[in-house]
C-alpha cells in the first residue's frame, strides 16, 4: 500500500542516519508490534485449531474442524456479502470524498480550516452514538420520515429501517469524513496550472477535472478505498441495529459465535478467514497496481 | 484471555480475602443487584453474622470467561456468582466451580429437583432465582388482547415482532411447546429441524432479531416494533416508565428461565457459602426476593407465604415453560447454526 500512499511531490531523500539510533528508535514501536499485534493473532489462529466441545467451550487441540465448517455456502455468502458491502462502501464514499475534498483544497485558507476542523470534529463521535442516533433518526417516529410525509413524499408513515439501505447510508457516514481528510493532502499538492493548461487547449473544466486530475490522483484514490474496504469489511454494529439478517456480516457472525454460543474456536477461523481474505485482496491489489504503472 | 483475568482480580483487590465472616457475592448488576443488597443480604447477615459484600456481574459469557481464567489463576474475584444453566455447564467443564455437600445445605429440598444443578462429581449449582420470558405488546398499535403464542404466526402481525436473533433463544422452547411435544422434541437434531423450520414461519412477522438485550429495548420504546418475546422484569420497568406495554403469560406458559449459586473453585469460603445458599432457599429469602427483588421465587410455592396477588405480581398460576438445557448442552452449535441460517437466508 505504501507505494499507493506516496504523494505527489516527495521531499529530498533524507540522509543516512546512524544505525543504532535507528535501530533503538525502531525498537520500542517494533516491540509494541510484537506484543499487541503478533502475539494476539498468533493466539487467534491457535484457538481457530481448538477442539470445540458443543455446548460447553474448548479444549486445546489441533483440528482443521472450523475450517471445514467455513467451506459452507452459508458462510461463504456471507464473507462474499461483507466483501460486497465494504466494496460498494469504498466506491460511494471515495466518489463523494473525492470532489469534496478537491474543493475544501481550492478555499481560502480560512474556509479551508473551518471544513477541516469541522470534519475532525465528527469523528469524535463514537460509532455507537451514530449508529443508534441514525436508528432514531430513520424511525418510523423520526424527524426524517415525518418531513417526508409532510413534503408528500412519503404516502404514510413507515421506518426506512432495517435494509441495505439504511446500513450503506450510515457506514459511508462514518467513513466519510476519514476519507475526505484522508485525501486533503494530496488534493493540496495538485498543481492547478495543470488543469488549466488543459482547459486552455480546449477541455471542459469538467472534462478537465475527469480527464486530468482524476487521473493524476488514482493513487491516493486507490488507498482511499482500500482503507474504507480494511474499515467496513469486519463492519458489526451498523449492519447488526441497521440491517435485517440477510444483511449481516462476518462480523455479526464472529459475535454470535464468541459470544452467545460460546464457539470461539469457529468465531476464530471466521476471524483467520476474514484477515486472510483482506491480506489477500490487499497483495491483488498491489499486484495489479505495480503492473498498471510500471514506473512506480 | 490470562490479561482478561487479571483485570477482573484487580477489579477486587481483596480477592477471596476480605476477612473470615465475609463473603463476596456477585450478582446481576442494576435492579436486581441493588434490591438484593437492600433488602435480602443483609437479613441473612443479620441471621448468621457473615457480612455480604455485593458486587455487580455482567450477563453474558464474556465474564465467565474471565471468571475462568481467574480462577485457573487460583484468584478468586467473588465467593458466590450467579449464573445461567448453560454456563454453569460450561464452567463445569472448565473445572471453574466447587461442588457442593447437600448435608451442608437443608432447605435445598424446598427447591424442585430442576433447580439443582449437578454435573459427574457432584452439585455445583443451586437455583437463585427466576425470572420470565414473556410476550409483550404495545397495546396501542395492537388492540386485540392476545393470549396465545400462535398469535407471533399470524399473517395479520406482518413487520410487528422483535425476537432474539442470537444462539438459541427462548423461541425454541415457545415453539416446541405451542406447535409439538413441548421442549423434548429439542432433544434430538430432527426435532430441532422441525422447530426451526416452524420458526421459519415468523421471517416475514419479525423486524428485528435482536442481540442485544439494549437494541429491543429501544425499538420498543421507539415503537419500532410492535411487541414481541422480551424478559418480563424489564418490560414492567419499561411499563413503568411510560412505555405503553402490556405483558402477557400466554395460556401456553410463558418462558421461565433462572439463575444459580455457583461458587468458583478458587474461593475457600465453604462453609460461608453453604450457610448463603441454604439461607437463599429458605422461604423467609424467596419470599423477599418475590416481594423486595420483584423476582419469580424458586422454591415450592406451598412454602411460600405470598398472598395470590403477590405471587401473581412476579409470576403466574400458568404452568412455565421450562427451558430445554440439556438440549443446548448437546446440541447448541447444530440449534445456533441451523437457526442462524435460517434467519439469514
Amino acid at each position: 500500500m505504501t507505494d499507493l500512499a506516496v504523494p505527489l511531490k516527495t521531499d529530498a531523500e533524507a540522509p543516512d542516519r546512524d544505525p543504532v539510533v535507528l535501530a533503538g528508535l525502531l525498537s520500542l514501536p517494533t516491540l509494541f508490534l510484537i506484543v499487541l499485534c503478533l502475539i494476539p493473532l498468533f493466539l487467534l489462529v491457535q484457538l481457530s485449531f481448538a477442539h470445540r466441545e458443543d455446548g460447553g467451550l474448548w479444549r486445546a487441540g489441533l483440528e482443521l474442524t472450523q475450517y471445514r465448517q467455513l467451506m459452507t455456502p452459508q458462510f461463504l455468502k456471507v464473507a462474499l456479502f461483507s466483501f460486497t458491502l465494504a466494496l460498494t462502501t469504498a466506491v460511494i464514499s471515495v466518489a463523494l470524498a473525492f470532489p469534496v475534498a478537491y474543493f475544501i483544497s481550492r478555499m481560502k485558507r480560512r474556509a479551508q480550516i473551518t471544513w477541516l476542523v469541522g470534519l475532525l470534529s465528527t469523528l469524535s463521535l463514537s460509532e455507537v452514538l451514530i449508529v443508534f442516533a441514525f436508528q432514531v433518526l430513520l424511525s418510523g417516529s423520526g424527524g426524517l420520515v415525518k418531513t417526508l410525509v409532510a413534503l408528500g413524499v412519503m404516502e404514510q408513515a413507515h421506518s426506512l429501517y432495517p435494509n441495505f439501505a439504511a446500513v450503506m447510508v450510515c457506514l459511508v457516514y462514518l467513513v466519510l469524513p476519514y476519507i475526505i481528510l484522508f485525501l486533503y493532502p494530496a488534493m493540496s499538492q495538485l498543481d492547478d496550472d495543470i488543469p488549466a493548461a488543459a482547459t486552455t487547449m480546449g477541455a471542459s473544466p469538467a472534462r478537465a477535472f475527469l480527464t486530468v486530475v482524476a487521473p493524476m490522483v488514482k493513487g491516493p484514490l486507490l488507498s482511499a478505498g482500500l482503507l474504507v474496504v480494511i474499515f467496513t469489511v469486519g463492519s458489526y454494529l451498523t449492519p447488526l441495529v441497521l440491517g435485517r439478517p440477510q444483511q449481516w456480516t462476518v462480523g455479526i457472525l464472529i459475535s454470535n459465535g464468541a459470544m452467545t454460543t460460546g464457539n470461539l474456536p469457529l468465531a476464530a477461523a471466521q476471524a483467520v478467514a476474514l484477515v486472510s481474505l483482506m491480506v489477500g485482496l490487499l497483495g491483488l491489489v498491489r499486484l495489479l497496481s505495480r503492473a498498471g504503472s510500471p514506473a512506480s | 484471555m490470562g490479561a482478561a483475568g487479571l483485570t477482573l482480580a484487580a477489579c477486587s483487590p481483596k480477592a477471596s480475602g476480605g476477612g473470615a465472616n465475609t463473603l463476596k457475592v456477585s450478582s446481576y448488576g442494576g435492579n436486581f443487584e441493588e434490591a438484593m443488597s437492600a433488602h435480602v443480604y443483609p437479613v441473612f447477615e443479620k441471621a448468621t453474622g457473615i457480612k455480604v459484600e455485593s458486587i455487580a456481574q455482567p450477563a453474558g459469557l464474556q465474564f465467565l470467561l474471565q471468571l475462568i481464567e481467574a480462577n485457573k489463576a487460583g484468584i478468586a474475584p467473588m465467593d458466590l456468582c450467579i449464573s445461567t444453566a448453560v454456563d454453569v455447564n460450561r464452567g463445569r467443564k472448565a473445572n471453574l466451580w466447587r461442588q457442593r455437600d447437600p448435608k451442608a445445605l437443608p432447605n435445598l429440598g424446598n427447591l424442585p429437583w430442576q433447580y439443582v444443578l449437578s454435573g459427574p462429581k457432584g452439585i455445583d449449582g443451586v437455583g437463585a432465582l427466576g425470572w420470565f420470558l414473556a410476550l409483550v405488546v404495545n397495546p396501542d398499535q395492537i388492540k386485540t388482547p392476545i393470549d396465545t403464542w400462535t398469535a407471533l404466526w399470524e399473517p395479520a402481525y406482518r413487520d410487528a415482532w422483535g425476537l432474539a436473533g442470537a444462539g438459541a433463544g427462548p423461541i425454541f422452547d415457545i415453539t416446541a411447546k405451542t406447535y409439538f411435544d413441548g421442549p423434548a422434541t429439542l432433544d434430538t437434531e430432527a426435532g430441532i429441524l422441525k422447530v426451526i423450520n416452524k420458526i421459519a414461519e415468523l421471517k416475514p412477522n419479525t423486524k428485528l432479531w435482536w442481540e442485544s438485550e439494549g437494541t429491543m429495548q429501544t425499538a420498543l420504546e421507539n415503537g419500532e416494533v410492535k411487541g414481541g418475546v422480551y424478559f418480563a422484569d424489564v418490560a414492567a420497568t419499561l411499563k413503568a416508565s411510560g412505555t405503553p406495554l402490556s405483558i402477557v403469560f400466554p395460556k401456553e406458559g410463558a418462558v421461565m428461565d433462572f439463575g444459580s449459586w455457583c461458587q468458583p473453585a478458587a474461593s475457600t469460603k465453604v462453609a460461608e457459602a453453604d450457610a448463603f445458599i441454604n439461607f437463599m432457599c429458605s422461604p423467609q429469602a424467596q419470599n423477599l426476593i418475590a416481594r423486595k427483588v420483584n423476582a419469580p421465587p424458586l422454591i415450592r410455592r406451598e412454602l411460600l407465604d405470598l398472598t395470590s396477588e403477590e405471587f401473581n405480581r412476579v409470576s403466574s398460576e400458568i404452568p412455565p415453560i421450562t427451558t430445554n438445557y440439556e438440549a443446548r448442552a448437546r446440541h447448541l452449535d447444530f440449534m445456533a447454526t441451523n437457526f442462524t441460517k435460517m434467519i439469514s437466508s
